[in-house]
């Protein structure tokens, strides 16, 4: 068979790129669209053979006035043997050829770097091996004039290096899909699956989807991969890993919204998941029990890392909550972002430069709590 | 073989005008004496043409849930910058609302079309109408062995029915009908309507599994018990052999599906924390429940539409069934296999040896289902092919069923699976086996049994334009999501990116041809009900009981005098059917003296 496919050249390539597209950007690829172009050729043939068969009865057999039906053996042991023994002979060699390409990704060579990912409604968040999150989103787009309606983070992979994402979910089961990668696996909460690759051309880019529906952004779940040069990569890498925390507050938190709030938190009054953060911070809140609560610091932080306990009148309890995820320095951004605004905040600016004076003094409570 | 010798032949349907001896459809009375009289009846063909009709009407509710999601995706949800302004386009369930509203219209939408497919159209759509109408009347028997669980098992569907239309009207579902934890058991749970109309849902799903068990319960019961005297296991038409296989997965495998629905509603009402991970519970484990039950059904939506195309096949080539044996013992193999392959649904849960065992059962179920399509297809040589309209719904179920059982094999297969699962490609492939191949049968099957049920022809040239209509049309909707899904397009999708567009659009314009189709085939029906010629008792020429020996439609006990069978099914060779018009149904030239027919 493979012979058969390296002959027929570039038809089996256009053919290739009809059923399943152009060819896949990891080292498991080739094992699964060799293995399903097989199967579209066997079912071509046998399709073709068994369909054309069919129209040749009906055509040879129609009735006309007059004409009697023949008589016919009304079963043949040899050729009953015959037909059900060949299509066994066909299912093993598949069963074998998907089987070698399974255990190939699911045993990860022992020197593949970690990257963990996790997954929640309905965002991904990539934590690579020196601790760097992806500090980059884009809209995914055919052209300019057509992009997708949320930004989904960026993230990077070296090329020629085995990686296996170990996953886990932090509410409901998702799925992380790499399309271009032939290959996915369900992301469960409570529990740590693993998907490995190794990407091989440098410089494409591979669209992630969530495949397992998890809600009202399932199909806004998304991703963008990078395939980079290992070197780039590194550098990348260092350069995410303190690019938080050099940003001063108001942006830190702008930053953070972008990543890991901007799918369910509109910051220009418009409703979504969960309420929007504009001119919020300040504001009196009504509670889906009826009690009223003032939105300040200490309203937010609990939101953020106990979410169920206070829900705003007019949402549903959808938030997980980010304990361990976003860290006091964080959260010292977030709420100067929230301040910066609101018109209710008491130092509330529009301009980052004043409103990054407003949240020093939460910056000093940050310091102060570390230094006893 | 030899010929009939019933020993009332002749007697039929000229029989006398006794209280007994009219039609099953003749009034009682008064318009209310006869609302009484179907409401209460006990007369399984009463009880059959009760479920088509409401079956039929459920039908309509999923197609215009199925109709909505392939308008939604006509155009995806994106930005579009139209004269320097920002514009977001491909929102039709939004309604002008906010972007999360339309989604969340939109899930509710493919849930709102799964469910009611899967569990109130598929499920009982062939077994609980056709099979109720025909399984009797194919034995020779009056009636089936329980006919008041055979009502009950009516009004248990209207009730699971009326269930399902409370969680719609409540404002729907948004799970899948699939109902995975922990999603199923965290959503909606603010408010009094969102939080109940979900546990009304699957409380819908638990009762109509119990309509499911009585109807099964009572098919098993009645072929084993009540064939006419002189029927074999070997003599009984292979429509009775797929009525029963999927009749013992129904009894075997529901409770199933109950208990694990319970389950999930004890967790949402009490959150006892067996599937939700946040208090320790396994949300794979609902997945495994859950596939136990529901990949057998699959065949119990499957072999009843194989059981239909024996009929019609046979009648329409007036064949013999090629190899009728390896048919009948296809049908119980794949209903033992079918209970040992569900781990196939769960390749990218975990990666686990277990998925190696499964992945090598999934090709061995394979085998069966490869063996049918053969014997089909053998059975037309040599025959006297009539394309009547059944028999182009049979040809179509061909046409389509190989196509689905052939995609079905990357699905089984392990590393082309971690690529395809959960994609536009299973999808299709579903879609192939479920609509392109049971209810295509079951649309063949109600034309066939059309002037049996109701006495009446209908219109044949208008039927074959509702045909082609139906069968292009189901090609154009599902044909390009095969590539869509390979390409990447993941299901349950609101939106998508631009490059899967040309196939989305192609496929909404053909979900607009197949409803056209189904439009045209219901004028045929109301046609056929006001101005229908009236129907010989045997217009196919067919030599089961319900052609041969009962008037159509049938007389309320179905019979005059208890049919005696002594020739097999399909003995077209032999047998020159009762009550049908020689001239129609040439007999095949005698066999030179000392020659064998098989």
């Amino acid at each position: 068979m493979n012979s058969l496919l390296l002959t027929a050249g570039s038809f089996s390539d256009a053919h290739q790129r009809f059923w399943i597209g152009k060819p896949g950007n990891s080292t498991y690829a080739a094992d699964v669209e060799s293995a399903y172009m097989f199967i579209v050729w066997v079912s071509i043939i046998s399709f073709a053979v068994l369909m054309g068969v069919m129209f040749y009865f009906v055509a040879r057999y129609r009735a006309r006035p007059g004409l009697a039906p023949e008589r016919s053996p009304a079963h043949n042991t040899a050729l009953e043997v015959t037909w059900s023994v060949a299509p066994m002979i066909i299912l093993v060699i598949i069963f074998f050829w998907g089987f070698r390409g399974y255990m190939k990704v699911q045993l990860a060579p022992s020197d593949a770097e970690e990257i963990v990912m996790r997954g929640q409604k309905w965002n991904w968040s990539a934590t690579y091996v020196n601790g760097a999150q992806s500090q980059e989103s884009v809209r995914l787009s055919a052209s300019p004039e057509h992009r997708g309606v949320v930004d989904v983070p960026v993230f990077v992979v070296p090329a020629g290096r085995p990686i296996r994402l170990r996953m886990t979910s932090a509410d409901v089961i998702h799925a992380f899909w790499i399309p271009d990668f032939r290959m996915k696996m369900d992301v469960i909460p409570n529990r740590f699956t693993s998907l490995n690759f190794e990407a091989m051309r440098e410089g494409e880019e591979h669209e992630v989807f969530c495949a397992e529906y998890c809600g009202d952004y399932h199909s806004e779940m998304a991703a963008l991969i990078r395939v980079l040069p290992p070197a780039e990569y590194e550098q990348k890498l260092r350069e995410w890993a303190d690019f938080i925390s050099k940003l001063p507050p108001v942006e830190r938190g702008q930053a953070i919204w972008k990543q890991k709030c901007a799918t369910c938190h509109t910051v220009d009054g418009g409703k979504n998941t969960g309420p929007s953060w504009k001119d919020v911070f300040g504001e009196e809140q009504e509670l889906s029990d009826g009690a009223r609560v003032v939105a300040d610091e200490n309203y937010i932080r609990e939101s953020i890392y106990e979410p169920a306990k206070k829900i705003v009148k007019g949402y549903q309890n959808q938030m997980p909550t980010f304990q361990g995820q976003i860290n006091d320095k964080e959260l010292e951004g977030i709420i100067a972002y929230m301040k910066s605004i609101s018109k209710h905040a008491p130092a509330a600016a529009p301009a980052p430069q004043p409103a990054a004076g407003a949240a020093g003094a939460g910056e000093k409570k940050d310091e102060q709590k570390k230094n006893p | 073989m030899t010929t009939i010798t019933s020993p009332h032949a002749g007697h039929g349907d000229h029989g006398g005008h006794h209280d007994h001896d009219v039609s099953y459809l003749h009034p009682k009375g008064g318009i209310w004496t006869t609302i009484w009289d179907w409401a209460s009846t006990i007369d399984h063909k009463k009880i059959g043409v009760m479920y088509l009709v409401a079956i039929l009407f459920m039908f309509f509710l999923g197609g215009m849930a199925a109709i909505a999601v392939r308008l939604e995706l006509m155009e995806p949800t994106r930005e579009v910058t139209v004269a320097g302004k920002n514009v977001v386009t491909g929102q039709l369930l939004a309604f002008g609302q906010s972007l999360q509203k339309g989604n969340e219209n939109y899930n509710r939408m493919f849930t709102l079309h799964g469910a009611i497919m899967v569990f109130m159209v598929i499920v009982p759509s062939v077994p609980a109408s056709l099979g109720n109408f025909l399984l009797p009347l194919m034995l020779g028997a009056k009636d089936v062995a329980f006919p008041r669980l055979n009502l009950l098992s009516w009004y248990v569907y209207v009730l699971g029915s009326i269930f399902a239309v409370a969680a719609i009207i409540m404002g729907g579902v948004d799970t899948g009908w699939t109902f995975y934890t922990p999603y199923s058991t965290t959503t909606d749970v603010e408010g009094n309507m969102a939080y109940w109309r979900i546990v009304s849902m699957i409380l819908a799903a638990f009762i109509l599994g119990f309509s499911s068990i009585f109807t099964g319960l009572n098919f098993v019961v009645t072929v084993h018990k009540l064939r006419a005297p002189g029927m074999g296991w070997f003599d009984m038409p292979l429509f009775v052999w797929g009525i029963y296989g999927a009749a013992i997965i129904q009894v075997l495998a529901t409770p199933v599906i109950g208990i694990t629905l319970l389950l999930l509603i004890f967790e949402r009402l009490f959150r006892i924390g067996i599937f939700d991970p946040a208090m320790g519970g396994d949300p794979v484990l609902f997945q495994h429940f859950f596939w136990f039950y529901s990949h057998p059904v699959v065949y119990v939506m499957i072999l009843p539409g194989m059981a239909i195309i024996n009929e019609i096949i046979a009648v329409y080539s007036r064949k013999r069934i090629f190899g009728y044996r390896a048919v009948a013992f296809s049908t119980l193999a794949i209903a033992a296999i079918s209970f040992i392959v569900w781990g196939h649904h769960l390749f990218t849960s975990e990666g686990e040896v277990a998925a190696v065992v499964f992945s090598a059962i999934t090709f061995l179920v394979a085998i069966p289902s490869a063996i049918k399509v053969f014997n089909w297809i053998a059975t037309l040589y040599k025959g006297s092919i009539r394309l009547t309209t059944p028999m182009l719904y049979a040809l179509g179920f061909l046409f389509l069923f190989t196509i689905g059982g052939l995609t079905g094999l990357p699905l089984g297969t392990l590393s082309v699976d971690l690529h395809l699962h959960d994609s536009y490609f299973v999808v299709a492939h579903f879609h192939y086996v479920m609509m392109g191949s049971t209810i295509i049968a079951f649309i063949g099957g109600i034309h066939h049994w059309w002037p049996k049920m109701f006495g009446r022809m209908y219109n044949e040239f208008f039927a074959k334009i509702g045909f082609w209509l139906v069968f292009i049309g189901f090609n154009v909707t599902f044909f390009p999501q095969f590539m869509m899904g390979a390409h990447g397009m993941p299901r349950r999708y609101a939106s998508y990116t631009d490059e899967f567009l040309i196939y989305h659009q192609i496929s909404t314009i053909g979900s607009w041809v197949l409803l056209v189709g189904f439009l045209v085939h219901l004028f045929v029906f109301i046609h056929s009900l006001l101005a229908g010629r009236l129907a010989p008792p045997n217009p196919c020429g067919g030599l089961t009981l319900e052609w041969t020996d009962a008037a159509s439609p049938p007389i309320e006990h179905n019979f005059h005098h208890e049919p005696v069978v002594n020739h097999g099914p399909y003995d077209y060779d032999d047998v020159f059917p009762k009550q049908a018009d020689p001239k129609e149904f040439p007999m095949p030239a005698p066999l030179p003296a000392g020659a064998r027919a098989h």
